[in-house]
């Protein structure tokens, strides 16, 4: 109960945290009873014989941390937390004079390299929450949603999607069928609490797969104090008529060190409106839950974790055809062919997603060391149901993943270490009435070593990860089912290097990684509806390969957070579908064929962002991203821009605090301004990439603390001029236009 | 309150452990034969309107569906002077034995299907197809049609047929939002 109330008192009760403040001289000698104090909050105390303090239960947020003891300079330094961190405090000794800022902030070191991590915490999500995950990455730089319709979005970072990118529902990467680009991450924006953007080291912490990072969609800590909790959640939004309700409540009970949390959501929305007519069939229905029970003692954690995730969502009627003529009458049609009234109603063409989670993962630390370990078990039951086959599903596939992560973790006098190894076993089976996937069983095992050194004012990183894949697949053939095995194995390298001054810091980091090809690169075989493409497989395909070099500027002052970086991805086998003519005849039309090839590619890019304090009230906000790729898939006259790259894209913001209205507390007006540019066109389009557009949207929030509980409101109006434009990373951009002004309301009510 | 939070913590792990008893299918074993329903072959069957015991069979197969061979297609000849022409179309499934007939399924859902003809620019003055048959509500069906041909010399060109399929949404006489179910095309000969 003190727990809830100090929660409440702060009026921000946001993600806790773990801190580990550790203080040593310039000997680097630990510093016994140095005073630890962040300002303007609860929390404090004395650091030990080690020289070190451990605060739990910290809200996340932006601290000033105040470091004093006997006989040297007082340190203080801005702190921002988001996650359990380490701070390393290095004193000075007397006289009194301005020493260079000793104090580095970092979530725990071996997690996040040093890399920059892009976060978003649960306030700003909870201001911003909308129905897909995908949407919530909209405020970090350099992030893009691939969309199919409004309730099918994957994340993009960096132009790099599905099989290219890892998405961790907490710990555990999420397993579905990352292949599909109407294949959206099985997760409920209502239960993430917290959104991370890693990057570089994520390719040895984490395997082949996350080329282009991972991102972290995380529940909060189970709680640590003695206490219940309930909250409610509602949302709605006016353009597909949305309903959402969900329930959270944890505790954590006092006669046994049980933690728990219990997580339910369900929604539900209609077809979404553009500012001309209804998107048909493009409602959906959602119930999902997550579920956690964790043991904790002194030294470490036990956690038991169940997700469940259950989604039916229409794909938009225009754009499910049956050949290319359908697909150019589609194109040349001012507006979609098929049209309906409003409805909730889902009818072919539709998915049926069900994702089941089950992770098991306990934590223990010794003296300085540390050992993490996580066994999982997902199944993922994809069907997609479309108007030939009526109630049988066209595609059903359901893969089923086994997980196990070891990560040893420790600190020594020369820097941290970790040591991870992981192995995955995978099986795939598909019984629908068409088959563009094989059947198959696939095992991964990987081993990674990653040290990070902080000789001040520098700090190094390195690690190596090697990883070995077995594949064996089975494919019904006009002779029978055929069987067919590859093994692939593979290096991955990180190394970077940090220089910090007062208040700016220079990275530079270099990445050497690979993929092996996917299931599908390997082995497809049919006419993709929906592209209206033939694809065909290529069996002898070698695992991808990339280099990637990267450049970051950070300058954080009181006023100004600044983070800028370019990077440049060398790719010499890169698989990607390329034209493979002639076309295909079949008794539906011809369709282009293409294949997958290993080809070179390039892309380079840069994101940008910007946070300027104009003011205590007033913080002034903008995030840019800018991305070129090139392929080449034959001669010098083949070299091509890279399909579905993201176009040149930033957003302007501007968040102005209110001073306090009668009861309502912290209230705030946030405008916005998004600016698209215009993406290339490349040889695989259809039609040209649609034009580039501004939309701008308002969010008005504030908080009301009342005897009864604790009120958290926002509403935002998006596309607030009901524009009628097109995206290029939308899959209806050939059809139809992107959903009109949207007012969206959320409530929190947390419950006392 | 915490009463109703208990029984829904029982609830969710009760859900939760029948649901996660469910087990792997072996993707090694799990061989079920994939029903193909596709439709392989068209039929067009020609005779002449004042002599249907002469009955001309030309086919359009792809017997092993999209990809892998190319599909094999009969070239359909047309005699100017038996002109006017009867055309019944035929849709099968020749991968399955015996083979499965699509084309009664079609004229019982006569509302939501609609066949389309379509003539090479070179024909557009030598051949005229007539649709004949109906649905329920009088908009073509298309399996029937009557094809006159005028014409003094030799043409090549071809002939194209689509069956479009209209699902949930409006059928008209136009191709509008329906989905094709079959696109192919016939080398047409037409002789004096």
């Amino acid at each position: 109960m003190r727990w809830l109330l100090l929660c409440t008192a702060t009026a921000v009760c946001m993600a806790s945290v773990t801190v580990r403040v550790v203080v040593r001289d310039s000997t680097g000698e630990p510093v016994v009873g140095a005073r630890v104090l962040l300002e303007r909050s609860h929390w404090g105390g004395y650091t030990d014989q080690t020289g070190q303090l451990e605060l739990r239960n910290v809200a996340a947020g932006q601290y000033r941390l105040r470091v004093s003891a006997m006989g040297f300079a007082a340190v203080v330094q801005e702190l921002r937390l988001v996650r359990d961190t380490v701070v390393v405090v290095v004193l000075q000794g007397q006289p009194l004079e301005l020493a260079p800022v000793q104090v580095e902030a970092q979530r725990s070191p071996i997690e996040q390299g040093i890399q920059p991590v892009m976060n978003i915490g649960v306030r700003e999500l909870d201001q911003h929450r909308g129905q897909t995950v995908a949407g919530l990455l909209e405020r970090l730089p350099g992030t893009a949603a691939l969309t199919t319709g409004p309730a099918i979005a994957k994340p993009v970072v960096r132009g790099f999607v599905g099989e290219r990118l890892l998405v961790l529902s907490d710990e555990l990467p999420i397993q579905g069928q990352q292949w599909g680009a109407e294949h959206a991450p099985e997760l409920d924006p209502m239960l993430v609490e917290q959104v991370e953007l890693l990057r570089g080291a994520a390719v040895v912490q984490y395997g082949p797969e996350a080329i282009g990072g991972v991102l972290r969609f995380r529940p909060l800590p189970l709680p640590q104090e003695p206490g219940r909790r309930l909250e409610l959640r509602l949302e709605g939004a006016s353009a597909s008529r949305m309903g959402a309700l969900g329930i959270w409540t944890e505790g954590r009970e006092r006669f046994a060190p049980l933690s728990w949390r219990l997580l339910v959501s369900a929604r539900r929305s209609g077809d979404v409106a553009t500012p001309r007519y209804w998107l048909a069939n493009t409602a959906a229905q959602q119930l999902n839950g997550d579920g956690a029970v964790g043991y904790l003692w002194e030294s470490g954690q036990a956690r038991l974790r169940a997700q469940l995730y259950d989604a039916q969502i229409g794909v938009f009627a225009g754009m499910h055809i049956g050949n290319l003529s359908d697909l150019e009458r589609a194109f040349s049609a001012p507006v979609p062919l098929v049209q309906r009234p409003f409805s909730y109603a889902i009818e072919p063409p539709f998915q049926h997603v069900q994702h089941r989670l089950l992770e098991v993962s306990a934590e223990q630390q010794i003296a300085a060391m540390s050992w993490r370990f996580l066994l999982g078990w997902q199944q993922n039951h994809r069907r997609e149901y479309d108007r030939h086959y009526g109630s049988r599903p066209a595609y059903d596939v359901t893969l089923t993943t086994w997980s196990l992560r070891s990560q040893l973790q420790w600190v020594a006098a020369a820097g941290t270490f970790a040591l991870i190894a992981e192995a995955q076993r995978q099986g795939n089976v598909s019984s629908g009435a068409e088959r563009l996937l094989p059947n198959f069983r696939a095992y991964r095992a990987g081993l990674a070593l990653q040290g990070t050194w902080l000789p001040q004012p520098w700090e190094l990183q390195l690690g190596v990860r090697v990883d070995g894949a077995w594949l064996q697949i089975w494919r019904p053939t006009l002779q029978g089912w055929s069987s067919a095995r590859h093994h692939w194995a593979g290096v991955a390298a990180f190394a970077a290097i940090a220089r910090h001054w007062r208040e700016q810091t220079l990275r530079w980091s270099l990445v050497r990684g690979w993929r092996p090809p996917s299931p599908v690169e390997l082995y497809a075989y049919g006419v993709h509806h929906g592209a209206a493409t033939f694809e065909i497989g290529s069996p002898e395909l070698a695992p991808e390969q990339f280099w990637m070099g990267e450049l970051d500027y950070g300058f954080h002052s009181g006023a100004w957070h600044v983070d800028i970086a370019a990077f440049v991805y060398a790719f010499p086998s890169f698989i990607q579908q390329v034209p493979a003519p002639p076309p295909t005849l079949t008794i539906r039309g011809a369709f282009p064929t293409f294949r997958y090839e290993a080809i070179p590619a390039l892309l380079a890019g840069s994101d940008v962002l910007l946070q300027w304090e104009l003011a205590p009230q007033l913080r002034v906000e903008a995030v840019g991203t800018v991305l070129w790729g090139r392929q080449q898939h034959g001669g010098a006259d083949t070299v091509a821009t890279l399909y579905a790259l993201p176009a040149p894209r930033a957003e302007l913001r501007a968040h102005w605090h209110l001073p306090q209205l009668w009861k309502l507390e912290a209230p705030f007006v946030e405008p916005r301004v998004t600016l698209v540019a215009r993406s290339a066109t490349t040889p695989r389009d259809y039609a040209p990439a649609p034009k580039g557009y501004a939309i701008a949207a308002l969010t008005l929030g504030t908080e009301l603390n009342t005897a009864a509980g604790h009120f958290l409101l926002s509403l935002e109006v998006r596309n607030l001029f009901n524009r009628a434009y097109r995206d290029y990373l939308s899959r209806l951009r050939y059809f139809a236009d992107e959903p009109g002004r949207d007012v969206q309301v959320r409530l929190v009510y947390r419950l006392r | 309150m915490v009463r109703a939070i208990e029984v829904v913590r029982s609830a969710w792990w009760v859900t939760a452990a029948v649901l996660f008893a469910a087990c792997e299918r072996n993707p090694a074993e799990s061989h079920e034969e994939n029903p193909q329903e596709l439709i392989t072959t068209v039929l067009l069957r020609v005779w002449d309107e004042t002599d249907s015991m002469h009955v001309h069979t030309f086919a359009w197969r792809d017997l092993d569906g999209p990809g892998g061979r190319d599909p094999i297609v009969d070239t359909v000849h047309f005699h100017a002077e038996h002109s006017p022409w009867r055309v019944s179309l035929e849709f099968l499934n020749e991968a399955k034995t015996p083979p499965d007939t699509i084309t009664e399924e079609i004229r019982r859902e006569a509302e939501a299907h609609q066949v389309f003809y379509e003539l090479a620019p070179e024909l557009v003055q030598v051949l005229e197809v007539e649709r004949l048959d109906t649905d329920a509500r009088g908009l073509p069906l298309g399996l029937e049609a009557r094809v006159r041909v005028q014409a003094t010399q030799e043409h090549h060109g071809w002939l194209r047929i689509r069956l479009l399929h209209y699902g949930s949404t409006a059928k008209t006489t136009e191709p509008g939002a329906g989905e094709t179910d079959v696109d192919v095309r016939f080398p047409v000969h037409v002789m004096p």
